[in-house]
């Protein structure tokens, strides 16, 4: 802990920046954005301790199937074991440390270290070690040289992880959330799959930049994305007036897990599952409660952020140049940091198992073209934005500063017949849901218990 | 043994290789009307997906989840927002520039078609940014002839890296 006790240009040290937090979160320390301090501590007290996403079952569906993640800065291999259980292991040799696994993705029962050829199945046993009994004496057990494992829990073919043998059950940890999800992954008949391996790519600017924003950031959009809206890209653009503005909703939970539920006036909006193929839409209406439906109808996007940082957003484009008609897509995005102004994103696009393949490749088109990695035409603003917010932290002046994240507390929410769980609110734009991401935040940072 | 195809000629190649240079200098020079006119009506413009397979001898590229698809229409409503003073990733300009080397022109399936295969190298910076550079292979599809000109119908881009930065995915290659 020496190094985090160092005082730095500015003078402060990370509980210093911690204390610049007012109560109420309506004022954020910029030096969150950019401080490598304040990494190093997210990644020992959230990173360890939070259920962190490492992939989507489908990524894994055969025994043996495995991919290569990683939960904060530790490499893991997410795989499905021969008796089809799903494992997370630590990606490095339970001997010297090497990496075991250098691929994206693939399938093998075993891992051989290329350093000294330690062999471990992939429960994550020690299964040979040449020359052991030899080299080491007859007390060698390959019992006590195991991968280290993280606790695996999966709702609605997420795949999750922790460190903490502490931490409380998933479902507990996702809470209300849990409830949107369900809305969006468990109504399918044939349940969900990924369209592909995900996108990966860099970007500019602190995690937690993209995971507020995913998490409710319905304020931006006008702004932001002012081009792309103008002229037509989504639904949201009908507010001359002739059919009233559109409007939505923030949904917050104690865990810091938010989302934003945008709707369109009545007279141009859709029904629940807009833009999903005619067929799938009937069969998922068919599964989802009358709560789900009436929180959908006439919604045309629902995004969040599941504390720490596993964003999604579900919407449907109306034009992106050439194709007429309102596709859906869904896509979950982890966003992994790597330094503290440096984030790995990973773009996960799942799409209905019993969709079509041309209405699958519709859905790829729509999601990449705008929140694909190369959407400079929609993305491209934010990851702007994102960038700069880190950049203008480096100085020693913003070191000290704060961030102004007051949006909503002087408006009071009076009880309403909202059907879905969860803390809300019927504020379109709002900063409550960043308010909750940085409640959560505080107290993982703390070492306090939600 | 099958006959040999007869060799492209000089004057083919050197065509491409000057339409190839003049299109990515409407690029870089920010002519995108220019660029727009060379491209066929059904243009398709996919970036794969770079991957790790254990084996060397699978294939690298992934295409069911693309890191980027366009086309000419999609291609033209990215580049005309430009007018507008609030596309604030495109406003300051980048500064741009690509290298084609590596020009290898074959017949396609059609007689006025051409299968052209290239590298490049792009150059990108903005502000005061640092320059990012980005190499890759690119497949390209030409119809025309050297005497009345080309029209570029696809283009596949191959990138040397598996985790790009998003910087790198700005340009057109």
């Amino acid at each position: 802990m020496t190094t985090r006790e160092l005082r730095d240009a500015a003078g402060l040290i990370v509980a210093d920046i911690l204390d610049l937090f007012s109560p109420d979160f309506g004022r954020v320390p910029q030096a969150v954005m950019n401080h490598p301090a304040v990494l190093d501590a997210e990644l020992e007290r959230i990173f360890t301790t939070a259920w962190l996403f490492v992939g989507h079952e489908s990524e894994i569906a055969e025994p043996g199937d495995y991919i290569t993640r990683r939960m904060g800065r530790d490499q893991v291999i997410v795989t499905r074991d021969e008796q089809g259980e799903v494992r997370v292991l630590r990606n490095a040799c339970s001997h010297r440390g090497t990496l075991l696994c250098k691929a994206t993705s693939g399938n093998t029962s075993h891992f051989m270290c290329p350093y000294h050829a330690w062999t471990f199945d992939n429960t994550g046993r020690l299964r040979g070690a040449p020359e052991a009994r030899k080299a080491y004496g007859p007390g060698f057990d390959r019992a006590d040289h195991p991968l280290k494992q993280a606790r695996v829990g999966v709702h609605q073919g997420l795949v999750f992880a922790t460190w903490d043998p502490e931490a409380p059950p998933l479902a507990e940890f996702l809470g209300d959330i849990a409830w949107y999800l369900d809305m969006l992954l468990g109504t399918a008949s044939g349940g969900w799959e990924v369209a592909g391996p995900p996108q990966r790519y860099l970007t500019s600017g602190n995690w937690k930049i993209s995971c507020e924003n995913f998490g409710g950031d319905g304020y931006h959009l006008p702004y932001t994305h002012r081009t792309p809206i103008e002229a037509g890209l989504f639904g949201e653009d009908d507010d001359d007036g002739s059919g009233g503005k559109p409007h939505g909703r923030v949904v917050w939970t104690p865990q810091g897990h938010t989302a934003r539920i945008g709707y369109m006036p009545p007279e141009v909006g859709g029904p629940p599952y807009w833009g999903m193929s005619d067929g799938l839409r009937a069969d998922f209406v068919a599964n989802a409660t009358p709560e789900m439906l009436q929180v959908l109808d006439n919604a045309d996007v629902v995004h969040g952020n599941l504390f720490p940082n596993l964003s999604f957003i579900f919407t449907a484009i109306t034009y992106t140049g050439d194709e007429p008609d309102n596709t859906s897509f869904l896509i979950f995005r982890m966003a992994m940091p790597v330094d503290a102004e440096t984030t790995e994103m990973v773009n996960i696009l799942l799409v209905p198992r019993d969709a079509t393949p041309e209405w699958k490749q519709r859905s790829v088109l729509a999601c990449v073209r705008t929140h694909g990695a190369a959407a400079v035409l929609f993305e491209g603003d934010d990851f702007d934005n994102f960038a700069s917010v880190s950049a203008t932290g480096r100085g020693v002046v913003a070191q000290g500063s704060t961030l102004d994240y007051s949006m909503g507390l002087g408006l009071p929410v009076e009880p309403d017949d909202w059907p879905g769980p969860g803390e809300s609110a019927p504020h379109d734009h709002s900063e409550r849901t960043h308010r909750a991401f940085y409640g959560a935040w505080l107290r993982a940072m703390k070492g306090e218990k939600p | 043994m099958s006959a040999r195809p007869d060799p492209v000629p000089v004057e083919m190649v050197f065509a491409v290789t000057q339409f190839l240079h003049e299109e990515s200098a409407a690029l870089d020079e920010a002519r995108y009307e220019d660029w727009l006119a060379v491209l066929a009506d059904d243009f398709q413009y996919e970036i794969p997906l770079p991957v790790t397979p254990e084996s060397p001898y699978a294939e690298q590229y992934s295409r069911s989840m693309p890191l980027s698809l366009e086309s000419k229409g999609s291609l033209r409503f990215r580049f005309e927002r430009l007018a507008s003073d609030y596309a604030w990733a495109d406003r300051p300009r980048h500064f741009l520039r690509h290298f084609v080397s590596n020009v290898r022109v074959g017949p396609g399936e059609r007689p006025d078609e051409w299968i052209v295969r290239s590298n490049v190298l792009v150059a990108r910076s903005r502000t005061s940014e640092p320059t990012t550079l980005a190499s890759a292979g690119r497949h390209d599809l030409l119809r025309g002839s050297a005497r009345d000109g080309f029209v570029l119908a696809s283009r596949t881009v191959y990138l040397d890296v598996e985790v790009p930065h998003a910087s790198q995915l700005i340009p057109v290659y």
